[in-house]
């Protein structure tokens, strides 16, 4: 359990920093390449894609682009921060906190919904607003 | 969706849902629904493994983000090689083996090769 507790310190670290060490070491972010395994293989993004850059505009305080990259960067941003809050307060209290909502099976299947919708339009929109040679150049077989 | 309707049992496996599919047909999906199965994948992938466990191993919202989101899909990995396969094989009496690091890594370069892996693993439970 305290290996769990660890690992979702550092997951929650790790979502918190890397966009900011990314944002910051590369002057072109908007434009770079993406390093989605999905994006590099079809051009077409994957549910999460665009985080990383939405959670760097976020921190920039440019919330229009934020959310243009990823509706959900903000609130990913929220979640890192209390489930690091939650989770160091867990190891020194030796007590758990939101489990009811951290291994509920229907709020799982919500939230999978949701991500799903919002993937269907984004898919939608991104493939009305690219021609396939835009889409091609966003993959490895350009 | 009933709680009840969304998990088939097999007769041979107490109350672990069903959730058999070729490894092939998960990176086939995975790759032409643009990682939307995925999302369904990993929320049974993380339903199987708790059934198997009979605590609750992998959190199942967390499990959702899972299917491409770096790094929530090598904590997924991580755990499922670390702690829910060998207790697959415990229960269909195979050799304990730890898959951790091979699925973190491969998670890391292709999240869908690992599912295919996972999946096979899985797959043993329905025999």
């Amino acid at each position: 359990m305290l290996n769990k507790k660890l690992l979702g310190i550092a997951g929650a670290v790790c979502i918190l920093v890397i966009p900011w060490l990314i944002g910051y070491s590369s002057p072109h972010l908007e434009s770079d390449q993406s390093l989605c395994p999905l994006k590099l293989l079809t051009g077409l993004p994957c549910p999460g894609c665009g985080i990383t850059k939405s959670i760097y505009f976020f921190y920039q305080g440019n919330l229009d682009k934020s959310l243009a990259f990823h509706i959900l960067g903000p609130l990913v941003v929220v979640f890192s921060i209390l489930a690091l809050a939650t989770l160091v307060l867990e190891l020194i209290t030796h007590k758990s906190y939101f489990n009811r909502w951290m291994y509920n099976s229907r709020f799982a299947w919500t939230l999978g919904v949701g991500l799903s919708v919002y993937h269907i339009i984004r898919l939608a929109s991104f493939l009305l607003n690219h021609s396939f040679q835009e889409i091609i150049k966003e993959s490895v077989w350009q | 969706m009933s709680e009840n309707s969304e998990i088939q049992t097999n007769p041979d496996s107490g109350n672990i849902p069903y959730f058999k599919n070729d490894p092939v047909i998960v990176l086939i999906l995975g790759i032409f629904t643009c990682g939307l199965y995925l999302i369904y994948w990993n929320i049974k992938a993380a339903q199987v493994f708790n059934a198997v466990a009979q605590k609750e191993l992998i959190s199942q919202p967390i499990a959702v983000f899972a299917g491409c989101c770096m790094p929530v899909n090598l904590y997924f990995y991580y755990l499922a090689g670390k702690e829910g396969l060998p207790l697959v094989y415990a229960r269909v009496g195979e050799k304990d083996k730890d898959q951790a690091i091979l699925l973190l890594v491969l998670g890391f370069i292709f999240p869908m090769v690992a599912a295919m892996i996972v999946q096979g693993d899985l797959n043993k439970l329905y025999k």
